[in-house]
């Protein structure tokens, strides 16, 4: 059996057109989540930066843009020291004083360009899910 | 041969072995052992056998031992624990012992000292696990007649033993199409699942899931007889990012989940997307949810969830609730499962279909399943989990449904042996385990998802959700499993109620009512302008005139009119006596049988519709 080489994973949930944060502002569901989408200019500018800070952009681009790089890449990116857990995923462990950690899968934005922050509402990491033929508990 | 002569032998005496002082040793799976400087372990696993009381060695070659004369091959217990002490003296490790044999490990030195021999090691060929055929280090005697039978006549074991034979690599035991045999009450796939979740009569009214493609995020999907023999289609793995080998599952879990898929709906197309890492854990599944998205497939099954008690989300459940939202309002089927004991997101999402668990006994009586969860969503107002539910076992650990996986996959190895409800009977190599949970009942609703779809294609996600739940058999004994800060659990009572939601799936009526929607109501929406409707929205226009528009898309009118002989009774798609608007593609027709099937429906419960 094969590795892959470790990599991390998150996803950047971009602002609605009119500045909405999904999941904040407005719930999001299938009756709202159309509305929620974000302008094109906006979600070609986050693609673009990350692709130039040398993440892979995974999928089409929407109102979520997965990235995925090496785990330094992320803690240079975005100033952070990153865990990784038994589960195989990734957490912030710590991040600069000048960024708020109240979110173990939250990345702080505060060293992105200010076009690019306005455009992002928040960067998860992917958080860890338990298979459901076993008992329901967290990892 | 000799070695699998003295596995047989073993196992069917060890019950009424003395007792013997014997070594244990466990090592950590997954860690290799270690070697001397000349390439052999630290430990070599052989065979001993003190001299048999018929006088005729069972290395003997040219002999067959089985059941008619295996007594002559029983040793003189006195002599079996002299063999023993002498051998521990000598340096080796008793492990087990019967009045035949004893299992001993040593070193390559303790063998060679002890029996005067000499031992080398040998490339051979064996198959390994998922039926890869490989090389593997062997142990041999130069000269021996029989390969890794160790001669003690001229040792100083002469008195004692007949001979040593040294443990070869098993070949682990290719799987086959059929489940083993268990003593307890479980449920085979495709048969038991398919007739518990009422799939049978609808796959003979030709309702198979053909055409339909079932998206699957989970540990992978691994090549096993039960799929291949039955010609179920399987694409190749899509693997998630972090993933590896599109070809294994070592979990065993996705392969084994989706025979449930196949139970409910043997036609459709699985599109198996990878999310777990090398060590089995499931890792960047939002990222592998949106890859099954991007595949375009008619539903997407997910049997697994995140434990999320109270809102607000946090921003990687923000992250995939936008990825499962944007699939839903694209018009993909999202079933997840509730959780078994948790408190699962994203099945508490409202678009999203949630699954839980129903016990069907023997007698086919149900009851709410103590082992999945159901719930009133603290992050979602109103919502309850599940919407529906599919067949789970009971706890300890629902062992309940034999289904196919790797041979030596986790779940096979884990759920092994023991005793039912803590263990499965099962060898932990065999390519069979029981086990069921919310992860079970999930992709066999899928399955009914694509009958439903391939009834009628045009339902939406959210109408399709709703023949699930109308169609459902309450199911009103049992409690759901106790969760934190719901320590009773939900109790089942008459109704939809938070321990199964609408009751137990059942798929015969669910495509029946699906074929019913399609007749009734014209699929209309691409002839018709969208414009027309402008002046109607308010606030232009008082609220009275919305009325005239719903007569063609929503029948309040009672169902009379539509009931036989006014339904069109067509043979099918195509010209004929078919059903007016319907073409080919909207929806199948309704036949003489599903009209005779829904007048029962309508006198088993008459609110059905």
């Amino acid at each position: 059996m094969g590795t892959a080489p470790g990599i991390v994973v998150a996803r950047a949930l971009l602002r609605s057109a009119q500045g909405e944060r999904p999941g904040i502002d407005v719930a999001i569901t299938a009756g709202t989540v159309g509305r929620l989408a974000p302008t094109p200019e906006a979600v070609a500018a986050v693609a673009e930066h990350f692709r130039a800070a040398g993440f892979a952009v995974l999928g089409k681009p929407g109102i979520t843009i997965g990235i995925s790089g090496s785990k330094e890449l992320f803690e240079q990116h975005f100033g952070v020291e990153l865990a990784e857990g038994n589960d195989g995923a990734y957490t912030v462990r710590a991040a600069r004083a000048s960024a708020r950690l109240i979110d173990p899968t939250l990345m702080p934005q505060d060293r992105l360009p200010a076009r690019i922050r306005q455009a992002i509402s928040q960067i998860a990491l992917e958080a860890a899910a338990s298979l459901d033929q076993q008992p329901g508990i967290d990892r | 041969m000799a070695a699998s002569k003295k596995r047989n032998s073993k196992k069917a005496v060890s019950a009424r072995t003395p007792a013997v002082k014997t070594v244990k040793t466990v090592r950590a799976r997954g860690m290799p052992p270690r070697k001397d400087s000349a390439g052999f372990p630290d430990r070599i696993f052989a065979v001993a056998s003190p001299h048999s009381l018929g006088g005729v060695s069972m290395f003997a070659q040219g002999l067959t031992i089985d059941a008619s004369n295996v007594q002559a091959f029983e040793s003189d217990e006195a002599l079996v624990r002299r063999s023993i002490a002498r051998l521990q003296d000598a340096g080796f490790e008793v492990l087990y012992a019967t009045t035949r044999t004893i299992n001993i490990a040593g070193s390559r030195a303790t063998f060679e000292r002890a029996f005067s021999t000499r031992l080398v090691s040998v490339e051979r060929e064996t198959i390994k696990s998922g039926g890869v055929v490989g090389m593997s280090t062997c142990f041999d005697v130069p000269d021996s007649p029989v390969f890794g039978l160790i001669d003690t006549a001229s040792s100083n074991f002469a008195d004692l033993l007949e001979g040593v034979a040294i443990e070869q690599p098993y070949a682990l035991q290719a799987p086959t199409a059929f489940p083993p045999t268990a003593r307890y009450w479980h449920l085979d796939v495709p048969a038991d699942v398919s007739l518990g979740c009422n799939a049978d009569r609808a796959h003979r009214s030709g309702v198979t899931g053909l055409g339909i493609r079932i998206a699957m995020v989970d540990t992978g999907h691994a090549v096993h007889p039960f799929f291949t023999d039955r010609g179920y289609r399987v694409d190749p793995t899509l693997l998630g990012p972090g993933t590896v080998d599109a070809h294994i599952d070592s979990v065993g879990h996705g392969t084994g989940e989706s025979a449930n898929i196949f139970a409910t709906a043997p036609d459709i197309t699985l599109l198996p997307v990878k999310c777990a890492n090398a060590s089995g854990s499931l890792v960047n599944t939002t990222a592998a949810f949106a890859a099954a998205a991007a595949l375009n497939p008619t539903i997407i099954s997910c049997s697994w969830s995140r434990n999320i008690m109270n809102g607000p989300l946090d921003a990687a459940a923000n992250a995939l609730a936008t990825e499962v939202a944007t699939a839903v309002n694209a018009g993909i089927i999202v079933c997840f499962s509730a959780s078994n004991g948790g408190w699962g997101f994203p099945a508490q999402m409202p678009e999203v279909v949630a699954v839980g668990g129903v016990f069907m006994e023997r007698n086919g009586a149900m009851s709410a399943s103590d082992y999945a969860s159901g719930f009133m969503s603290n992050v979602y107002p109103g919502r309850r989990v599940p919407d529906v539910s599919g067949l789970v076992g009971m706890r300890p650990k629902a062992i309940y449904i034999m289904l196919p996986l790797s041979e030596g996959a986790s779940i096979d190895v884990d759920n092994a042996g023991g005793t039912h409800p803590n263990g499965d009977e099962t060898l932990n190599n065999d390519g069979w385990a029981a086990f069921s949970g919310t992860s079970a009942s999930c992709p066999q609703v899928a399955g009914v998802c694509a009958l439903i779809k391939q009834a009628c294609p045009r339902l939406t996600p959210a109408e399709v959700k709703d023949i699930l739940m109308r169609t459902a058999r309450d199911v009103t004994a049992g409690s759901s499993s106790p969760l934190t800060g719901l320590p009773g659990g939900s109790p089942a009572g008459v109704g939809p109620d938070n321990a199964t939601g609408a009751g137990m799936v059942d798929a015969h009526r669910a495509v029946l009512l699906a074929k019913l929607r399609c007749t009734v109501i014209p699929f209309l929406p691409p002839r018709l302008p969208v414009t027309p409707l402008v002046p109607f929205l308010p606030p232009r226009l008082p609220v009275t005139p919305l009325v005239p528009f719903l007569p063609p898309r929503l029948p309040v009118t009672p169902l009379v009119p539509f009931l036989p002989p006014r339904l069109p009774f067509g043979p099918g798609p195509g010209p004929g006596p078919g059903p007016g608007p319907l073409t080919q593609g909207e929806g199948m027709a309704i036949t003489p049988d599903d009209v005779a099937a829904l007048e029962q429906m309508l006198l088993d419960k008459g609110s059905l519709l």
